[in-house]
Parts: structure tokens; C-alpha cells; sequence
């Protein structure tokens, strides 16, 4: 099963919508939500938008999640230890308020978290030989460290400030 | 001591919670907007609901701004630690006016900063972004690694 996910923006993502019907076209099963899209896909198991649960429910049983590179959609894939295909949202085609999108997902894809899909017609190759999953993806021991000894000696000096 | 935290709900929501080696060592609040993912991120924890949508609207902005002041009068937190997005911004200011040292990690989904970002980075003891190479772009920001795409 392939899930395409747009995630909770309130701007349209009509590029990516209108490409679902092109990954049914395969014969793999295709569950899309498709949030604000001005554009409904003929043959897909369609949502408007999906319960956090359902969504991770949804994403734990796909085969590909195709979704847009906002953190909430990518940060849930990789916890799973899933390999995302990303489109970028881009500001041109009122997509989303900025470029950031972009950057982001292109520097997943250097990394080699997620493959990137600038041009969605190259979206159902791509997603016939998507790689593997990944090994678990995790919280940086480094950065809690640091927050944790930071917060930690705000509060000993409160400690001792009401103390004496 | 109480340790305030602070996400719009999505992806700043849930790279908040998955620090939770940081904030379940500290006597802590909530404060997000209701949503579907709010329930499954923050069982059993205190939660505060603040006004939605954040983004871009004045109405809600000045409803949250009066928010914040009434917690953090209320709590007295000592650290205000938030993920963004525009819910953060009246709850990192009046932090500092009630005296909280505020921590402000940028999302990890901007290879930069966010306005979010830069309308806190005046109050913020700790500005954290997510991508090393944003460190030189952004005054006081520090990079101690990113939540998620680190292997674990």
C-alpha cells in the first residue's frame, strides 16, 4: 500500500494530489489524504485529514509514505524507521507561505534519510523502487544533555536563592 | 521549580515531546492549541489549551498574549522551554517579564530561522537550531545536534 500524505497545512498541495491517481495506475493500493487540495483523486481510499493515531496507524502499515517535507509528516516516517518519498511545497505555486520546504527536504535527501521528488512526474518511478527502511531514528544524546544540565542549573540557583 | 512548555500542535508538538529525557525530570505545564495529536503526545500530562489557529491571526495573538501573562503569574515557571510556532511568542516574552530563562529550539524542518525565532531571540537565554551550518546566520544560536535524525 502506498500513503500519500499532505499533512494539516491550510494551503492547497494540488500538485501532489492531482499525481495520486498515477500511482494507482500501478495496480498498489492508495490511501490519500489530502487535506485542502481543490482536487479529489478518482482511485485512491481518500481522507481530508486523519487523527494523529490513524494517520501512524496508516504509515505503520505502508509499503511508501509519500508525503510533503513538513516535520510533523517526515519526524513520524523516520520514527518508524520508514524511508520517505518527499515533495517539497513550494511558495511559487502558493503551496505553502515560504520556501522552506525546499531546503529542508533537499538536505534529507543529501543526507540519505529521504529520497526528494521535485517534479511529480517522476513520482511513480521513484516510488516503484523506494529503498528499504532505515534503523530507528532517535533524540540526539547531545542536545537533551545540554538542556538538561542547563535546566538543571537554573534551578539550583533558584533553589538556593530561596533558600538563603 | 515548574519547567513551562510550549508547541503549536504538529511537528513542533511533536519534537517537544520526544525530548522527554529533558522535561520528565522537572515538575512541568503544557500549554498547545487542541488537536488530534495532543492526546497521544501528552498522556497524563498537565495541559493548558491556548487559542488556535496561531498563525497569523491578531485576534488569537492578543487572546494568548493575556494567556500567558495569567499562567505565568500563575505558575511562576523558572524555564519556558518551546518548539514555536506563533503560540510561543507571548509565552517566551511574558516569561521574561515574570523572570523564566527561556529556551527556544527552532524546528528542525527550517534550515534557518523562522520569524517565530527571530521575534524570540531577543528574550531567549538558549536559541537553539537544528542545522550546524545556521549557527553562523543566527546571533546566539548554539547547535547541540538535531532531535530526530540523529541514530540513536
Amino acid at each position: 500500500m502506498i500513503l500519500v500524505t499532505v499533512g494539516v497545512s491550510n494551503l492547497p498541495f494540488d500538485r501532489l494530489v492531482a499525481a495520486v491517481d498515477g500511482l494507482a495506475a500501478e495496480g498498489e493500493t492508495v490511501v490519500a489524504q489530502y487535506g485542502a487540495a481543490r482536487t479529489r483523486p478518482q482511485r485512491a481510499v481518500c481522507f481530508d485529514y486523519l487523527p494523529f493515531v490513524e494517520l501512524q496507524e496508516w504509515v505503520s502499515k505502508a509499503r511508501v509514505v509519500v508525503c510533503h517535507a513538513g516535520i510533523g509528516s517526515v519526524a513520524m516516517c523516520l520514527s518508524t524507521g520508514m524511508h520517505p518519498v518527499v515533495v517539497p511545497r513550494v511558495k511559487r505555486l502558493g503551496e505553502s507561505v515560504d520556501g522552506h520546504q525546499l531546503t529542508f527536504g533537499r538536505r534529507l535527501g543529501e543526507l540519505g534519510l529521504a529520497t526528494v521528488v521535485e517534479d511529480v512526474s517522476e513520482l511513480a518511478r521513484v516510488v516503484r523502487s523506494v529503498p528499504p527502511h532505515q534503523p530507528r531514528t532517535g533524540l540526539s544524546r547531545e542536545l537533551a544533555d545540554e538542556l538538561l544540565e542547563y535546566i538543571g542549573s537554573v534551578r539550583a540557583r533558584r533553589e538556593d536563592y530561596e533558600s538563603g | 521549580m515548574i519547567l513551562l512548555l510550549v508547541a503549536d500542535p504538529g511537528g513542533h508538538l511533536f519534537e517537544l515531546a520526544g525530548l522527554r529525557d529533558v522535561w520528565s525530570r522537572f515538575s512541568r505545564a503544557w500549554v498547545t492549541v487542541r488537536a488530534s495529536d495532543v492526546d497521544t503526545l501528552l498522556v497524563d500530562e498537565r495541559v493548558i489549551f491556548a487559542h488556535g489557529p496561531t498563525r497569523r491571526s491578531l485576534m488569537n495573538l492578543v487572546r494568548n498574549s493575556l494567556l500567558a501573562v495569567g499562567i505565568v503569574r500563575r505558575l511562576r515557571p523558572a524555564v519556558v522551554m518551546t518548539t514555536g510556532a506563533a503560540l510561543s511568542v507571548p509565552f517566551a516574552w511574558a516569561g521574561r517579564l515574570f523572570g523564566a530563562r527561556v529556551v527556544y529550539i527552532e524546528c528542525s524542518g527550517r534550515v534557518g530561522i523562522s520569524v517565530t525565532g527571530r521575534l524570540i531571540a531577543p528574550v531567549a537565554d538558549r536559541l537553539y537550531v537544528q542545522w550546524p551550518e545556521v549557527v553562523p546566520q543566527v546571533s546566539k544560536a548554539r547547535y547541540a545536534g538535531t532531535i530526530f535524525l540523529s541514530r540513536r
